[in-house]
């Protein structure tokens, strides 16, 4: 094995331009280092360098998409002899990039009305604009990296540069307790969660001898082939082998870290405490982009094990079949996301601050997306007969994403508005919200019912595209009839704690508390989330659909080893 | 099938009307805004007459040949398609009417109209807050109630379905009585609960049709018979498919009736709510689990209505007697409304159980007959609440004596719920009994319909037991000091009495005139799926 020599390799424009918008990213994060030195530590400045970074990233990820319309490339080949790519870029990562860039300007949006609120407040309260800038990039660095991973070394370097950072926000205010507490929950857990991971991803290289997933997927692949052609002989039974409970056991440990992430059951329990304790824009950073990373990662992981011929094999008796690798996978995402989003919902019910509500009310709809996890493995007819033009269970997962951004950003940024003003989270804060500040209490009404999935909003659009993806997939796979069952029984528990909110805000008031004029902009920043909310769920409805099918179209299931060869000559 | 705009502007007018009341300044422009927008909606719906009036032409010529052969002022747009070419699902915006839904159609713009002439003295409410607010959702809510009646897809008819529940909630949750929160969140839960079952169902029906041939439109799915004999063929979890989807679609809309387990949020509802939300509540809400049943339950899974009849005959007697009786023992002059409802609804339900044309006619009757007396014996509680501010029964007496020409109206309304002959009520409970009583002449395997009959004609004396009971103990006897001064109705008051009041008479006098002609032909039709 000859080592190559460090200046040997230098990938190839086009190579590195596919990965331009983790570039621009990367110069965002120096740049709100060094400008700050130059011009002083207002907080203008580092957002105003955020949001310019955000929109270049956006130009990068635009003309990223030029470049994957005709298929998925894969990029970052070390020189040595046999090596796979490591990163890959295709609609779904694109779709991940625009989706941070716009949770990262929405954010930096909600934190510029916060300093500005605290200021006015509190002349005292340095936020450490730089510091939290450079956090909160780097953690969306890390985000962009996981969903794009397509090695298991970059892949724990993806989720530990998303997830270090986030520890930090969580406390970056230094005077709270609460904080501090949950920043330290967050840490253990995550610390733990890590190390079961990495001990999970060194199972699999000892089962495999290659940390590359496209490596293990034609392994999975070569391995059911195996099952196949010995039918005859063929028993459950002995079908978990040693080697096999080794490839089990890896793939569990690095699950543990992927439902850290994304907050699922059993792993959510820093969730709410993190949640209650961090700084509400930090609390909507988590909810929307860890998770969305999360569960970008999950499908990638996933996918990997999607059959790719005829369902049910031609030659297998079904009890065997169902013993697949495939078929095992989805069953177990299926049981989690089922049992995920009833917790979430069933513990939500009796919490009386607002911010835990939320929380618990994100790993619920965790539980959805992840629903469109087992679509995604469970091995459907159409894909050995006619390859269907797009992946139903991404295009859900897409949608669903999107929407959730808005629904979340909005119901957040209400809730942090109102938190400035009153100074605490809890339930008795939103008493007669709709007559005090008619204008925040009616967006995020919007947003409310909207996460519970009620028509004409966009949570129902997102929720509809997931039950339709279900339903298609269970013309194959009954089973999945129970999870559109749990789905739409959630969905009626999940609407009581949402109305409590509601009925706080609308139903009771006390005319001993004034009425308060919000800041403008963060009038803007609800409104607009819940304008587009309605609009999604009527006139954009269809164009969502379309939006998320086109972006999910070439999403099959294997990272792509063949184009990586055919896209890199050298 | 006819295309026309008028239902659009049916179900948009409100739309539109609650957009400016938001934006308009003052409360009393809201008001006048709601009034005339609900005025012209009633007006609009009467244009409806033109195509089912009929009195020289044959049946054949307004119903057409068969279910869904003839529908009118349709309008079908391509709302929702995505990928996978031709076999995209396809959602549309799809409304039409017929005989099932034009007597329903007229009932809500009637009702609302006049509920919104009952909210004109909002101000003088103990809630008196947000009025623009009130006439909003009140005028949203009439958009999700005309859009349920009008929808022939199913995904529209649930998107209506569920936009009616947010009004609702907030109507009753803001300005309502004291237990009103309470109230408000059990009738959202318990619909919602309904309304999800309705979205497996949904779903469910989409695909299990064959590939080629699926559809959400209900006209399609009830008359094509490749997806029905799928339907009957296929299972789903391992359960039949036709009678799962059968129960759920029931749970759902049984909620909405209610029938008897599922009925406990009707009365906190009713009570809580002011009197103009009651009135629709009794008046229309109720009566779209009724519509669901015809529109959607039985066409489409004929073989399960069979399956299930006996026990959903059951539940309709147990309605009757329950309600009923529950009725007598209320003190609560709204409450015993409210109980009344729950045991005249239980008539709809056993003539729709038993599957024969005359049942779905009387069961139709009672509907409508029903539309029409609950929201005059809502609002004639209501009127003495405004005076009295207390509704025990126990603690009124005479009232007639102060006020006579309310007395008199509220005879009336109280004896066209009783089912007194010559009011509405009397032609659909006797149609109901005669239709169950005769049943077996349908399905001779029915032998139970004729001791349900025998029993269901026990309510009407229990009905007349406590309806006159009340009246004896409300308006007659001597009169009462406190209450000597009390106005007789006042011209609003008498202006929004009438209208129910001649229209009990007119249904109770010319029933085939007035509405058996408008719908027996699209009702036999649904029959004949029935074979």
């Amino acid at each position: 094995m000859n080592v190559p020599t460090p200046n040997t390799w230098l990938p190839s424009a086009d190579e590195l331009h596919l990965f331009s918008p983790e570039f621009v990213l990367v110069g965002t994060i120096v740049a709100v280092l060094v400008v700050p030195l130059l011009v002083g530590r207002r907080p203008e400045v580092p957002a105003l360098i955020a949001v310019l970074g955000c929109f270049v990233g956006l130009v990068a990820t635009w003309a990223v998409s030029a470049q994957v319309a005709d298929g998925p490339q894969a990029g970052m080949v070390p020189p040595s002899a046999g090596a796979t790519p490591m990163l890959l870029a295709d609609r779904f990562s694109v779709f991940y990039q625009l989706l941070l860039f716009l949770a990262l300007g929405l954010i930096t949006w909600l934190w510029l009305i916060g300093v500005q609120k605290r200021n006015g407040t509190d002349s005292t309260a340095e936020r450490g604009g730089p510091e939290f800038f450079v956090l909160l990039l780097t953690s969306a660095l890390g985000m962009m990296l996981m969903v794009s991973s397509l090695n298991l070394l970059v892949l724990i370097i993806a989720i530990e540069t998303a997830s270090l950072p986030s520890y930090a926000l969580v406390a970056s205010d230094k005077r709270s307790r609460l904080g501090a507490e949950a920043a330290l929950k967050y840490v253990m857990f995550g610390a733990t969660a890590s190390a079961i991971m990495i001990y999970g991803v060194s199972l699999l290289y000892g089962r495999f001898g290659t940390l590359d997933l496209s490596v293990i997927a034609s392994a999975l692949d070569a391995r059911y082939a195996e099952l196949r052609s010995t039918v005859a002989t063929f028993a459950p039974v002995t079908h978990v082998g040693v080697t096999d409970a080794v490839f089990w056991l890896g793939l569990a440990a690095l699950g543990v870290g992927i439902i850290f992430k994304i907050a699922a059951v059993p792993m959510h329990y820093w969730c709410p405490d993190v949640f209650q304790g961090a700084p509400t824009e930090v609390t909507t950073w988590l909810s929307v982009a860890s998770k969305a990373a999360g569960v970008g990662l999950l499908l990638r992981i996933v996918s990997l094990f999607t059959v790719t011929g005829p369902w049910p094999p031609p030659n297998l008796p079904p009890a065997v079949a169902g013993h697949t690798y495939a078929m095992t996978v989805a069953v177990l995402v299926g049981i989690l996301a089922a049992v995920t989003c009833t917790v979430g919902n069933l513990a939500a019910l009796r919490q009386e601050n607002v911010k835990r509500i939320l929380a618990y009310s994100s790993i619920a709809h965790a539980g959805y997306m992840m629903m469109a996890a087992a679509i995604i493995a469970a091995p459907s007819a159409a894909s050995g007969v006619s390859a269907p033009t797009y992946n139903a269970g991404m295009a859900a997962v897409i949608a669903y994403l999107f929407v959730y951004l808005l629904m979340n950003v909005g119901a957040f940024g209400a809730t942090a508005l109102v938190v400035w003003q009153t100074g605490t989270d809890h339930l008795s804060a939103f008493t007669g919200l709709g007559r005090r500040a008619p204008w925040v209490a009616l967006p995020l009404a919007v947003c409310l019912f909207s996460l519970v999935g009620l028509p004409p909003l966009g949570g129902f659009t997102a929720k509809w595209y997931l039950l339709l993806a279900l339903g298609k997939s269970a013309a194959t796979q009954p089973w999945l009839w129970v999870l559109v069952v749990v789905a739409v029984i959630n969905t009626a528990i999940s609407l009581y704690y949402y109305v409590r909110i509601i009925r706080q805000m609308y139903l009771r008031d006390d005319a001993a508390l004034p009425a308060f004029r919000p800041p403008g902009g963060g009038v803007a920043l609800v409104s607009a989330c819940a304008i587009i909310l309605l609009l999604l769920g009527t006139l954009w409805f269809s164009p969502l659909g379309r939006r998320a099918q086109a972006l999910a179209s070439d999403v099959y299931a294997r990272p792509p080893a063949a184009h990586a060869e055919l896209s890199h000559p050298m | 099938m006819e295309h026309g705009n008028l239902l659009n502007w049916l179900i948009f007018l409100p739309t539109i009307a609650a957009v400016l009341c938001l934006i308009v300044p003052s409360n009393r422009a809201a008001k006048l805004i709601a009034v005339v927008a609900t005025g012209l909606t009633l007006l609009l719906s009467l244009g409806l007459f033109q195509h089912f009036a009929w009195w020289g032409t044959a049946a054949g010529d307004v119903f057409g040949t068969g279910y869904g052969q003839k529908l009118y002022e349709v309008t079908k747009l391509a709302w929702i398609t995505l990928g996978d070419g031709a076999r995209a699902p396809k959602i549309e915006y799809f409304v039409g009417a017929d005989g099932l839904s034009f007597p329903l159609i007229l009932l809500t713009t009637v009702v609302t109209f006049l509920a919104c002439l009952a909210s004109w003295n909002i101000e003088h409410w103990k809630i008196n807050k947000g009025i623009r607010g009130y006439f909003c959702l009140f005028l949203l809510l009439e958009t999700g109630m005309l859009g349920v009646f009008c929808s022939l897809d199913f995904f529209l008819f649930y998107i209506f379905w569920e936009v009616m529940l947010l009004p609702m909630y907030f109507l009753i949750g803001v300005w309502g009585g004291p237990r009103k929160e309470y109230a408000a969140i059990k009738f959202f839960i318990y619909t919602l609960v309904g309304s999800v079952l309705m979205l497996v169902v949904l779903l469910a029906f989409y695909f299990y049709a064959p590939v080629g041939l699926r559809t959400f439109s209900l006209i399609e799915l009830a008359n094509n018979a490749s997806i029905q004999d799928a339907f009957k063929a296929a299972t789903f979890l391992g359960f039949r498919f036709a009678p799962f989807m059968f129960v759920l679609l029931y749970i759902g809309f049984a909620i909405k009736v209610p029938v008897f387990p599922f009925h406990t949020w009707l009365p906190d509802a009713h009570v809580e709510a002011p009197t103009p939300i009651s009135m629709i509540l009794a008046g229309i809400l109720l009566k779209m689990g009724a519509y669901g049943l015809l529109r959607i339950s039985y066409p489409i899974l004929p073989t399960a209505g069979m399956w299930a009849s006996y026990a959903l005959g059951l539940l309709g007697l147990v309605n009757i007697i329950y309600g009923a009786l529950c009725a007598m023992a209320q003190t609560d002059f709204k409450r015993l409304v409210a109980y009344s409802s729950i045991s005249h609804m239980g008539y709809v339900l056993l003539g729709i159980a038993i599957m024969t044309p005359a049942g779905l006619q009387g069961a139709m009757f009672q509907v409508m007959a029903h539309g029409i007396s609950s929201p005059m014996c809502f609002f004639l509680v209501g009127v003495i609440y405004d005076r009295a501010h207390h509704r025990e029964i126990n603690r009124f007496g005479g009232l007639w004596l102060s006020m006579p020409v309310y007395g008199s109206l509220a005879t009336l309304g109280f004896f066209a719920s009783l089912g007194l002959p010559g009011l509405c009520g009397f032609i659909g409970e006797f149609w109901v009994l005669v239709a169950t009583f005769s049943a077996q002449a349908v399905w001779p395997w029915m032998t139970w319909a004729k001791p349900f009959a025998v029993i269901a004609a026990t309510g009407v004396i229990l009905t007349a037991g406590y309806i006159l009971w009340m009246i004896q103990r409300v308006y007659l006897g001597p009169q009462r000091e406190e209450y000597k001064g009390f106005r007789d109705a006042t011209t609003r008051e008498i202006v929004i009495l009438a209208p129910f009041a001649a229209l009990a008479l007119l249904l109770g006098i010319l029933p085939d005139q007035a509405l058996f002609r408008f719908m027996n032909g699209t009702l036999d039709q649904i029959t004949a799926l029935f074979r």
